[in-house]
């Protein structure tokens, strides 16, 4: 259920009063039934779970507008207030008897219903923000643009002491093309940015500031502590808590250029991006290991990531009196993301799946490295027993994690894209690529299933698992770089022939305004390196809330379609 | 104007009823801090999860793993390649390749350190609770404190001191450390009571460490040497405080070994101090579940209860059997192999009644025969008995592959098939294990009165070459079996014997070896280690071995792993913990 609604109110000249007020909830219930049957023996069993989402918001604000000759001024402040209420639960019921009846329909019909087997579970959260802001933007001439902003944002996952976040950003903007030295330039449009601004990130989980004591029956709190009678509830720390625990900011800095030349037929801009983000948020081992619990949640102190690129965009279009138009454009972002001041050696993420991978994992956050770094060992071949060999990277004369090294990172240092269009007398066509390319994915679907040693066991595998002709049928597939492969790849977006019927022509006017039949193919062609399905993936294998980055396990293609489209406007 | 100051006096109104202005104090829905608790509710409460996490600690793939797979007691091969991959680790951990980034030993040290800080929480709390029972408890804390401890001590070579859990913890290793953890047996040796079974910290479980302690001082003191001073006092304290356990009274050998670790062992007099599994708790069947077939099956009651084919015992280590009896075959020993299902010696039995059929016991060799499993039940005969026949590996999807266990097992593709090794099956499987991992039932002994006994002709012997007085003690073990034929006495006590403790093991016969005794019986020479081929920092996790032993096969010697292990912060930087995370720490 989403709802929405939005009065506003005009209390002077120039002085407005919004409020805004939306509630989105959702309800959902799945239920899983496992029919019983005599061949093969299964047992029924009905689990259901039910989950809700309420999520509330209350935003006022006054705006304040001053319209003059030369002046312009917008003056905002304002409070928003949101409330997300999270809520499940799960039940279930076993040993449901064979019957033509589906458990779903009838959950009474079954046989057995215990705490150690059937233990209900729920869990309810809820999490306030509230923010106070206000910004301002003024113009003078229509040429000099300030525009600066002040929150305070608010949350309660956050300590007593740190709730509050204050973030506030400023921007600059020169219009060059109004000035008198360029009015009569080349330049249509010539505009200078400038901008740097702060933003606050509170994904963590709730209840972090809260250390959780909790007196339960269960087996990881409770012990037998006489011969007979009930259990003893065993009261015990759950969770450590952090009660200072505080926002983690990003600071960006924008400078950007937007240009247009030719009466606006080539435009473009380019931009130049640097965001640090500081006091990190994740989950660590505490220092001293004599703890109630084994990680917590904290802002991990020196640790700094950095995102920061230059964005390119062109783009020209033309067209004639004959008919004949086209239209070509571009842009390409150049990013470049490192970590830095950790004071881990590894921060690991991407848990490996498959047979004979379980606890390796393959991101890692290294210092110096971008985030989604391949932290792994070096595969260097095969030794004369047709067996892996490894970079002994620390050089202890053994191969073992500690030989794990960084190979490259999931996130692109360049992605692009290009369209164009050709356009006569109501036909076009046109096309867009897109593409990335310095990026790297790990092919676990290819580690898990397609190995030599699966051949000598009879199960079914790929060629790959022939790679190499010397390979011993006993050599296993640990996670390591040799099956880290090239990201890189172009692909055909779409590419769309259309025809547009001139109906005034046709005098058909009065009954049809417009009629276009197109064809649309998306996903054509792509061309890559990467001998999985698709490079465009990323199969989610986070540890501990922390993201895990370019790992492909048993992931689908995109699909190539074509769309044959009517459109007619009366 | 006024209507539109109403009206904005409404819509104010409107936002200050739909919330109000928050302060953003979390609100907690679904846990509560406990509260409201009587001083016995609170005692209970707090007390509890000091002992709570034991069942976790002595997991297969925890304790167990690190203790008997880095042996040749124990290997666990690829199986299949489909099956204990495990990216590995227990081909590392068999190989001592193993470090500090190994799940198992992440997965072992963490509930250890945990269970450490609540008992450390247990300390602070029960001196202000009024309840009688407080006081004991408090008593056991500060010894479960000791024993946990002892368990880093022996596994990663440095203990943890701490009073307080404001503040943080000392690091203590060699002599130190023992000095710390006796005396706080010591300490609480008095406040113990004597009467609160196996499951609980009690006065003879405290002799039992502190005989253990004393026997291992030696090693735990330098870890590293080159050879160990078996200090005649500490002997001489061994033999003290198994002589207090032995003539207490309260203990007793058990007849029939296999009933040591059947799901009804909590009684059986043998055990001084064990893991209180209940199936209705805290139970886990893992340690019977682990080393048996995919397609065994033990219980007719459960039809997906099964083995998951883990771990085999080496071929080396299944010589020590064969070399002890030569000529006759190791199952003269009633220790070795206890035949529970009928059809071996008699084919006719190929029908048994689902009341009847128990699993064979002890090490499983060759072609198994078992309840046969079609389509999620089990095939039955025209009578209603369950159907015993020939196993093969139908579970696998090789229904011409017989579960034929073999002698040989290593990690080359013949050598990690589903059906190689020999197999242990030492603890019962739990009756109620529905899904052959859960519901155990079986206390996991960590001290019983044979291991007792043991200690006390180990440190005669050391102390004093009294081979006769450890020949008794051994023998007594030996005689006790005698539900059966029992093993026969032994007649001498070479110094082979006597430094390898093979002579002092549970099998009685010199070079034959305990089976995966892991727990209970911790003492050095009972275990294989790999030899020292190096002089400086040679790899010794998580003991030293003694003197006399076969090499480990192929295995080359390696820097000490405890300072080598980044992921336990500070290791090697200082005795005191910096306040913040080392450098090189692993998540």
């Amino acid at each position: 259920m989403i709802g929405n609604i939005t009065p506003s109110l005009r209390l002077a000249k120039g002085l407005v009063y919004k409020l805004n007020i939306g509630v989105d909830n959702s309800a959902s219930t799945r239920d899983y039934q496992s029919l019983a049957s005599n061949v093969p023996k299964q047992d029924g069993r009905l689990v259901t779970v039910s989950t809700s989402n309420e999520n509330k918001l209350v935003e006022n604000y006054l705006t304040y507008t001053l319209q003059g000759a030369k002046h312009s001024l917008t003056a905002l402040a304002g409070h928003s207030y949101q409330r997300i209420f999270v809520q499940g639960r799960a039940f279930s019921i076993n040993k449901f008897p064979v019957s033509d009846i589906e458990p779903i329909y009838n959950p009474g019909l079954g046989q057995e219903l215990t705490l150690a087997t059937n233990k209900p579970s729920g869990y309810a959260v809820v999490n306030e923000l509230q923010s106070f802001f206000s910004r301002a933007s003024y113009q003078y001439l229509g040429k000099y643009l300030l525009t600066a902003t002040v929150r305070a944002d608010g949350s309660s996952k956050f300590g007593e002491n740190n709730k509050y976040g204050i973030f506030p950003s400023v921007s600059l903007g020169w219009v060059l093309s109004e000035e008198n030295f360029l009015k009569n330039g080349p330049f249509t449009d010539l505009k200078l940015r400038a901008g740097w601004g702060q933003t606050g990130n509170q994904e963590i989980p709730s209840k972090i500031t809260q250390a959780l004591f909790t007196s339960q029956v269960s087996s990881s709190a409770s012990y037998p502590l006489a011969e007979s009678g009930p259990f003893p509830a065993g009261t015990s720390y759950s969770r450590l808590a952090n009660p200072d625990i505080q926002w983690e900011v990003s600071s960006q800095t924008d400078i950007g250029l937007d240009f247009a030349l030719f009466k606006g037929a080539l435009s473009g801009t380019v931009d130049y991006f640097n965001k640090v983000s500081t006091d990190i948020l994740l989950e660590v081992i505490p220092a001293d290991p004599v703890q109630p619990a084994g990680t917590f949640w904290t802002n991990v102190g020196d640790m700094e990531i950095t995102n920061k690129g230059l964005e390119l965009e062109l783009a020209y279009r033309h067209g004639s009196i004959s008919g004949f138009n086209y239209s070509i454009g571009g842009n390409v972002t150049f990013i470049d993301n490192e970590v830095q001041g950790s004071p881990y050696t590894v921060i690991p993420s991407g848990s490996a799946s498959g047979s004979g991978l379980t606890s390796a994992t393959i991101n890692g956050y290294v210092n110096g490295q971008p985030i989604g770094t391949f932290f792994l060992r070096d595969f260097t071949g095969l030794d004369d027993k047709g067996l892996n060999t490894f970079r002994d990277a620390n050089g202890d004369g053994v191969i073992t994690d500690l030989d794990r090294v960084s190979l490259g990172s999931a996130l692109p240092t360049r992605l692009y894209n290009f369209n164009g269009s050709i356009g006569y007398k109501g036909f076009e066509l046109a096309a867009n690529f897109n593409g990335v390319s310095g990026n790297k994915i790990y092919d676990n679907t290819a580690n898990a299933n397609f190995y030599k040693l699966r051949l000598s066991k009879g199960i079914n595998t790929t060629e790959e698992a022939i790679e190499f002709p010397n390979e011993s049928t006993s050599n296993s597939a640990p996670v390591s770089s040799r099956y880290l492969k090239d990201g890189a790849y172009l692909r055909l977006n779409n590419l769309t022939l259309s025809y547009s019927l001139n109906t005034q022509q046709w005098g058909i006017t009065n009954w049809v305004k417009g009629l276009t039949v197109s064809l649309t193919g998306q996903n054509l062609l792509l061309i890559t390196d990467y001998d999985g399905y698709d490079p465009d993936v990323n199969t989610d294998r986070t540890i501990n809330g922390i993201s895990s980055y370019g790992i492909d396990y048993l992931s689908f293609p995109k699909a190539k379609s074509f769309i044959v489209g009517l459109n007619v406007q009366f | 104007m006024k209507k539109r100051i109403i009206f904005f006096l409404l819509l104010i109104g409107l936002s200050f009823v739909t919330h109000n202005c928050t302060d953003l104090a979390e609100e907690v829905l679904d846990e509560t801090s406990a509260t409201g608790l009587s001083d016995k509710q609170a005692a209970d409460g707090i007390i509890a999860p000091v002992y709570a996490l034991l069942p976790t600690i002595f997991q297969h793939t925890t304790y167990f793993s690190l203790q008997e797979i880095t042996t040749d007691e124990a290997i666990l091969p690829y199986r299949g390649g489909t099956d204990w991959g495990d990216n590995g680790i227990y081909v590392e951990l068999h190989k001592h390749t193993f470090n500090s980034a190994t799940a198992n030993v992440r997965n072992t040290w963490n509930p250890i350190l945990q269970s450490l800080s609540r008992a450390v929480t247990a300390i602070n709390a029960l001196p202000s609770n009024a309840d009688p029972s407080s006081k004991v408890y408090l008593a056991e804390a500060r010894g479960m404190r000791a024993y946990y401890s002892m368990l880093t001590l022996d596994l990663f070579g440095l203990v943890f001191v701490k009073e307080d859990l404001g503040q943080n913890s000392t690091i203590l290793r060699g002599a130190e450390a023992v000095e710390y953890i006796k005396s706080e047996l010591l300490a609480v040796e008095p406040l113990l009571d004597a009467n609160v079974g196996p499951g609980r910290l009690s006065k003879g479980a405290v002799w039992g460490l502190l005989a253990r302690l004393y026997l291992n001082a030696a090693v735990y003191r330098s870890p590293y040497a080159d050879s160990f001073d078996f200090k005649a006092e500490d002997m001489d304290k061994v033999v003290e405080y198994c002589d207090k356990i032995i003539n207490s009274g309260s203990y007793k050998l058990s007849n029939d070994y296999f009933a040591i670790f059947n799901d009804e062992n909590h009684t059986n007099k043998e055990l001084i101090f064990a893991v209180d599994q209940r199936a209705e708790l805290n139970g886990h069947n893992r340690m019977a579940y682990f080393s048996l077939s995919g397609d065994q099956y033990p219980l007719p009651n459960f039809p997906s209860a099964n083995g998951t084919d883990g771990p085999g015992i080496t071929p080396d280590y299944y010589r020590t059997w064969v070399n002890a009896y030569a000529p006759k075959d190791p199952s003269a020993d009633p220790r070795f192999y206890q035949q529970n299902i009928s059809i071996y010696t008699n084919p006719g039995d190929s029908c048994v009644s689902g009341s009847k059929f128990r699993m064979d016991r002890g090490i499983l060799r060759g072609q198994q025969y078992g309840l046969i499993r079609r389509s999620g039940a089990f095939v039955k005969c025209a009578n209603g008995d369950f159907l015993v026949a020939k196993l093969f590996h139908d579970s696998r999807n090789k229904p011409t592959l017989a579960v034929d266990f073999t002698e040989q097992i290593d990690f080359t593709v013949a050598g990690s098939n589903y059906n190689t090794g020999y197999r242990v099956e030492k603890y019962e499987f739990s009756k109620k294990s529905s899904s052959g991992r859960n519901l155990g039932d079986a206390d996991l002994i960590i001290v019983r009165l044979a291991d007792v006994y043991l200690m006390r002709a180990e440190a005669k012997l050391r102390k004093s070459n009294d081979a006769a007085a450890a020949l008794a003690d051994v023998n007594t073990v030996r005689a006790a079996r005698n539900v059966t034929t029992p093993p026969p006495a032994l007649t001498s006590m070479t110094s082979t014997c006597s430094t390898a403790s093979a002579g002092l093991n549970f099998t009685g016969k010199c070079c034959g070896a305990p089976i995966w005794s892991a727990l209970e019986n911790t003492k050095i020479p009972g275990r294989k280690r790999p030899t020292k081929t190096s002089s400086a920092g040679c790899f010794r996790f998580p003991k030293p071995l003694s003197t006399g032993l076969p090499t480990f096969r192929a295995i080359s010697c390696r820097t000490p792993a405890i300072n080598a292990f980044p992921s336990f912060p500070l290791y090697g930087v200082g005795e005191v913990w910096a306040s913040k995370p080392s450098p090189t720490v692993h998540i």
